[in-house]
């Protein structure tokens, strides 16, 4: 059993299928990513509503990944 | 009118029952609320439980009248399988590096929140593709909690090869039915991109056998980056990685050849039970119980003090399962007998270094 009394954990922030649009939307970047207006971060490759795979910020700048796993492996933050 | 037909088919039995009919649904109303309540509360201390959950909601999810389960559903899934492993392997990963994990839905959020908060946020696909959901979560977890401040430090290739190593592992431990998917999905495109990856995970294979993957080199690499952090001797890290990697190695087939000439003790040179490095040094301590336990006890004392008098600030202490108990009075009898040195982590093996399955372990510190 863990302990009762360390209670820190790992969290994963992830957003649900069900929920993507709306989230996209409170982010004010649906309408950039249904015109194809970005990229993946990684391999430069259009990002569109079935290859967003992950959201990540950069600096003062929301970076888009896509579903391709070689990408979704540069993944990391300290 | 239910009286009525109750007594006309001789039921009459079930009139007080469906009298009390509301009531009774208000109580099962409040008992399932309470229940279901107090096994949420339970599943944050117990993972099993989770994956219980997971069972009644992954069918349940499938089906189109439940789809609003399918967020739980997943969540349960993946959270008890990464909690289950968790509980397993944890003790023998350097300590707080594994820690439980949860997953937090995020649904509404404005940029400038988004971009204080720091954090990736990753899409989980639906229930249908939840076998790719729980290898992705497993290899994600563990790429953000290896080499805490210290991953940028941590050449690529081998931060790569351990959250792989790690992950198939777990996965094989776990859900071994996706062990296939793992290697197809996440480890041939990593293989594609580094080839090298291949090589390390070799090595991390043969070292593990013994344990002393995590027990060792995981611990050594983290202490070796956390010192050089802001030095001249960061450039030198992946030298650094491949001498700890190769000590290891030469301390095994020593080790390995004497065992089967029957004279381990002898077939080890004395220079290879230490390894001083740039940065750190480190020695190894193997237990091996004696005839006569007490005076047993002693000799890995002294060996202990020769270590201090040596200079040897990083001390590893390794006792087998079938010894536990002895390896235990060991590391006890250091920690009171040589104050110069501090416990700083007592840890579980996957396997000694015998090979055998289990295991103890104990790094002591220079104080």
């Amino acid at each position: 059993m863990f302990n009762i009394f360390h209670r820190e954990k790992t969290k994963i922030k992830a957003v649900s299928d069900q929920d993507l649009i709306p989230y996209l939307k409170s982010l004010n970047i649906y309408e950039d990513v249904l015109m194809g207006r970005v990229s993946c971060k990684f391999c430069g490759r259009k990002i569109n509503i079935d290859n967003l795979q992950a959201l990540l910020p950069h600096g003062q700048k929301i970076c888009f990944i896509c579903s391709n796993i070689k990408c979704l492996t540069h993944l990391h933050h300290d | 009118m239910i009286n009525e037909i109750c007594l006309k088919f001789g039921l009459e039995f079930l009139c007080p029952i469906i009298q009390r009919l509301p009531v009774v649904l208000l109580y099962g109303f409040l008992f399932f609320f309470f229940l279901k309540g107090f096994i949420d509360f339970l599943a944050n201390f117990i993972p099993q439980i989770e994956t219980l959950k997971s069972k009644v909601y992954l069918p349940l999810a499938k089906k189109k009248a439940f789809k609003k389960l399918s967020k739980q559903a997943i969540k349960s899934d993946i959270k008890g399988g990464v909690n289950t492993a968790i509980l397993k392997f944890a003790s023998e990963f350097p300590m707080g590096w594994l820690k439980p994990m949860e997953i937090e839905w995020v649904s509404n959020q404005s940029s400038e929140d988004f971009l204080d908060d720091n954090e990736i946020v990753i899409r989980i696909r639906p229930v249908e593709n939840q076998n790719i959901n729980f290898v992705t979560a497993v290899y994600y977890f563990l790429r953000k909690s290896f080499f805490p401040k210290t991953k940028r430090i941590i050449p690529e290739s081998h931060l790569e090869a351990s959250v792989l190593f790690t992950s198939r592992k777990i996965i094989q431990s776990e859900k071994p039915e996706l062990k296939n998917l793992f290697e197809d999905y996440i480890l041939e495109p990593e293989v594609d991109k580094n080839v090298k990856i291949l090589n390390i995970l070799e090595k991390y294979e043969n070292i593990d056998k013994q344990g002393f993957f995590t027990s060792t080199f995981l611990r050594e690499i983290h202490a070796v980056a956390s010192e050089v952090k802001w030095t001249s001797m960061r450039s030198e890290m992946p030298r650094e990685i491949s001498e700890i990697l190769k000590h290891i190695e030469d301390f095994m087939d020593h080790y390995n050849n004497g065992v089967k000439q029957d004279k381990w003790t002898d077939s080890i040179p004395a220079e290879l039970w230490t390894r001083l490095g740039p940065v750190t040094n480190y020695g190894f301590l193997l237990i091996a119980m004696p005839y006569k336990v007490t005076s047993g006890v002693n000799a890995y004392v002294n060996r202990a003090k020769n270590n201090i008098q040596n200079g040897i600030v990083r001390l590893y202490v390794f006792g087998a399962e079938s010894e536990r108990s002895f390896a235990d009075k060991v590391i006890k009898a250091i920690e009171f007998q040589v104050p110069e040195y501090k416990l700083t982590e007592r840890f579980k093996l996957s396997h000694d270094y015998r090979g055998g399955v289990g295991g103890i372990g104990a790094l002591f510190v220079k104080r």
